[in-house]
């Protein structure tokens, strides 16, 4: 394959395009935090408190998109934020992942006593209201990033397992599976060859979805207090502008841009990877 | 002889559009009288269903008639506006598809799907389009059309959906049926049951029929003409008894050796010389080539 | 030999499953003998609903019969343990009615035909790759085919594809369920040339299930004729296709349309009745 054929592709399937670059400009401006020209996220200034963005009038030179009430500099605070979102999103999704896949292939494809099991506590976990879990989980280990994480793959497996144990339920029946059976394949054959790469198409697009979601709850729990209380986060500046919408609203205007538009982005490309990987409908 | 109820002449059809559209019809010339049963035989890929789908104006939104007319009634079907074109279907153009259950809506009771049909299309108020349902259902020889009336189509056999879906063709006295494979689904017996059923109803409306079908032996038990088709072209037509007794289109001669024979076993499933297609496909190409050049 | 002596199977209805406890189990064939010789090939016809798959399926040990037992060489296959019925498998395979959902869409052409011998140990990765390429020359493909993926083949292509596979591991007999029933005539000759070339190549033992019965006239060299899930009529093809004695049989053989003009064919005198046309009772529905 050449270069102008990837274009090609690149093009035919814009939304893999936006979501995939988009992901890629998150995951750079959070690991490149540490090198830009920016402010400490969180240096606190009593001279310079609610300052507005550029644009408005009022605005300091210094602080690009304004301060927050204790006069942090938010363009600084907003990059810095996209780097907890990064490590929730990775680790939470993946974890999420791993243990769901397992899940839903043994539930799958074992059927009988075990499935009913399996599912079963699916369903349970799925039952549980998930921000209570969460926030008992938070009582019990304490804030952090690392218990957002597990709170959100405690949520998130069910979803990989509910998805790829149905997957695999009308896969069990097609005709090459039967087939691999009668050419006495083992179970980790038809496990791993077989079965698995038909399904991972939809597992990568799930996980675009569960890093979306990851980023709404790691907001949402740090707006209540309960993530990391050391770094900038999205969540937390959400949880300060709170207080001054009147006076400074885009204080809380601007992280809520900065994870709708990283959600929008990942949906994209869950959509995208759904269309590129399916060997039909690719030509 | 009597006039054509229906012209095909010079149909072409294309899918997609500049340079990667691909041509499926080139130049089909196809004609109907009125009463006559014509069948339209050809492998998959040939562009049988294509014709169909063109004349019930059913085409898939990518393909484009290229050149030709269908008259029909002397109207040109392909200069009628689109709401006439629709106004035309069910009422005096009517079809009969291959999957009678993907034909009858899997949520709506038999009774529905029938008196919806008469009550838009067809102009009955709902009280005598239940009694005309009835009778359609008894015209079609189910035993018990009040029972089949409350069922759904997923509680009937494939044959009795079939029956129900030329129950709805006949519904408005059409003058010309599109029936593609209306057998093909349906076991051997059954597939018995159903031709006999549309010739009979046909040889009583005097319903002219468009019979689409892969299958040769269907075509010389039900067709009084016969269409061979092959890459979007019309190879060979004529009389039933010709075509199929006495086939001079190299490739009729080859579809009927590839066919297996109940009656004589050692004879049939001649396979298709491969050069023979391909000189075939190649023609087809050079055709398209000299139009594009014209 | 692969015989199977009064057979019966019965699969749970999922359609009766309560929330709690097992489906009831719906009988699907019953007590159906059949036997086939290395070189001969059996046809079994009949219409939807009639079992005839099942019995298929069934001479391969996917179904544990309730009644009866399939035998091959000698031995009860439900006797076996796991890993007998295993290497007992390697001598019948199956080619399957529908090519596209037979070939992993996630593997090329060439895995799927070398696997095979890699999952069981029988050649290297490097030497199982040659193999693979034998077999499609085997059945008429050109080296290239083997780097496509199953949806980039046509219908006709799929199923010598299904059919090299099935065998790869050389086994004594095949089970063929349908396997020309979506193809064109053209096509549908080639595949039929293809087997019997193989049948005489290896003498094979061949379990033909199809629907259509010209094809079975001219493939098979003994029929069983299955309705509802029983045997109504079997013997050699030429006996029972000449002089059949069943009524049902009778009906199918009446009731398929050869390529010969015959006005009278559809007339009703020439019936022997007209069918009523009421539903099936519902329990032969269900096995629908």
């Amino acid at each position: 394959m050449n270069l102008t054929r990837y274009v090609d592709t690149a093009f035919a399937n814009p939304k893999l395009l936006i979501g995939g670059l988009g992901l890629a400009i998150i995951a750079a401006i959070a690991l490149a935090a540490p090198l830009l020209p920016l402010q400490d996220p969180l240096d606190q200034s009593l001279f310079a408190q609610n300052l507005p963005p550029f644009w408005l009038p009022g605005h300091d030179a210094s602080y690009l998109l304004g301060t927050d009430s204790l006069g942090r500099d938010l363009l600084s605070r907003l990059v810095w934020g996209a780097r907890p979102v990064l490590i929730v999103m990775v680790l939470g999704a993946a974890l999420s992942g791993v243990v769901g896949v397992i899940v839903g292939l043994v539930s799958g494809y074992l059927g009988g006593g075990s499935d009913a099991v399996l599912s079963r506590i699916i369903e349970v976990f799925m039952a549980f209201p998930p921000m209570l879990l969460a926030i008992v989980l938070v009582a019990v280990v304490g804030p952090g990033l690392y218990a957002v994480v597990i709170s959100i793959a405690l949520i998130g497996w069910t979803r990989f397992a509910r998805v790829v144990r149905a997957e695999v339920l009308v896969l069990r029946e097609q005709d090459f599976i039967t087939a691999a059976h009668l050419l006495g394949y083992r179970w980790f054959r038809i496990l791993f060859q077989e079965l698995l790469p038909n399904i991972i198409p939809m597992v990568l697009a799930l996980l675009a979805l569960e890093m979306g979601r990851a980023i709404v709850v790691e907001a949402i729990l740090a707006f209540i207090g309960f993530s990391t209380s050391d770094m900038a986060t999205w969540g937390g500046i959400l949880a300060d502008g709170r207080n001054y919408i009147y006076q400074a609203w885009w204080i809380m205007t601007l992280p809520i841009f900065a994870i709708t538009l990283s959600v929008l982005t990942l949906s994209l490309l869950a959509d995208g990877l759904r269309l590129a990987l399916d060997p039909v409908i690719r030509r | 002889m009597s006039k054509a109820l229906l012209q095909v002449s010079d149909l072409g059809v294309e899918i997609g559009t500049g340079k990667h559209a691909t041509r499926i019809l080139r130049g089909v010339n196809l004609e109907i009288k009125p009463g006559e049963i014509r069948g339209l035989v050809g492998e998959s890929g040939g562009g049988k269903t294509m014709v169909g789908k063109a004349i019930t104006g059913l085409l898939p939104s990518s393909a484009v008639v290229s050149s030709g007319r269908i008259l029909f009634q002397e109207q040109n079907l392909l200069e009628l506006p689109a709401k006439n074109r629709r106004l035309l279907l069910g009422t005096k153009i009517a079809m009969i598809l291959q999957q009678p259950s993907t034909a009858l809506n899997p949520v709506l009771r038999i009774e529905n799907q029938i008196t919806d049909v008469l009550t838009r299309r067809l102009g009955y108020d709902r009280k005598s389009a239940r009694d005309y349902a009835l009778e359609l259902l008894s015209m079609v020889h189910i035993r018990a059309p009040e029972r089949v009336l409350r069922q759904y189509p997923h509680e009937l056999s494939g044959g009795m959906c079939q029956r129900v879906v030329i129950a709805i063709a006949f519904a408005g006295k059409p003058s010309l049926i599109v029936a593609d494979e209306p057998t093909t689904a349906l076991d051997v017996t059954v597939q018995f049951e159903i031709l006999k059923l549309i010739k009979e109803l046909q040889a009583k409306t005097g319903t002219a029929v468009l019979f689409v079908t892969h299958d040769l032996g269907v075509v010389a038990k039900i067709c009084d003409v016969v269409s061979v088709i092959f890459a979007g072209r019309i190879l060979e037509q004529g009389r039933t008894e010709d075509v199929i007794g006495r086939p001079a289109h190299p490739y009729t001669q080859a579809l009927i050796a590839a066919s297996p024979r109940l009656d004589r076993p050692d004879a049939g499933l001649q396979p298709v010389p491969g050069e023979l297609t391909a000189s075939l496909w190649n023609d087809a190409v050079a055709s398209d080539l000299e139009q594009s050049h014209a | 030999m692969l015989e199977a002596i009064n057979v019966s199977i019965a699969l749970p209805d999922r359609s009766q499953k309560s929330l709690f406890g097992r489906a009831p189990l719906l009988k699907i064939i019953q007590n159906v003998d059949l036997t086939v010789q290395r070189g001969k090939v059996v046809g079994i016809v009949g219409e939807s609903g009639s079992g005839k798959s099942t019995i298929g399926r069934s001479l391969l040990g996917l179904y544990r019969p309730v009644t009866g037992k399939v035998m091959l060489e000698g031995k009860d296959l439900a006797s076996l343990s796991k890993e007998e019925l295993r290497e007992a498998r390697f001598k019948i395979q199956m080619i399957f009615q529908d090519s596209q959902s037979s070939l992993n869409p996630r593997r090329k052409i060439i895995d799927i035909l070398a696997d095979p011998f890699v999952a069981n140990g029988r050649a290297s990765r490097s030497d199982a790759r040659n193999k693979a390429l034998a077999l499609l020359e085997r059945v008429g493909m050109r080296p290239a085919h083997g780097d496509r993926y199953p949806h980039q083949l046509s219908g006709g292509q799929r199923q010598r594809i299904g059919i090299a596979r099935a065998i790869a591991l050389e086994p004594s007999y095949i089970v063929a369920d349908e396997i020309v029933s979506g193809l064109d005539v053209s096509v549908q000759a080639q595949v039929l040339a293809l087997l019997r070339q193989l049948r005489a190549e290896n003498s094979l033992g061949m379990v033909f299930i199809s629907h259509d019965l010209s094809v079975v006239r001219t493939l098979c060299d003994d029929v069983v004729v299955m309705q509802h899930g029983r045997v109504v009529e079997a013997g050699e093809c030429t006996r029972v296709f000449n002089d059949p004695r069943n009524d049902y049989t009778k009906k199918l053989l009446r009731a398929v349309p050869l390529p010969v003009v015959e006005k009278d064919w559809l007339d009703e005198s020439r019936r022997c009745d007209s069918e009523a046309v009421t539903e099936l009772p519902s329990a032969v529905a269900a096995m629908r």
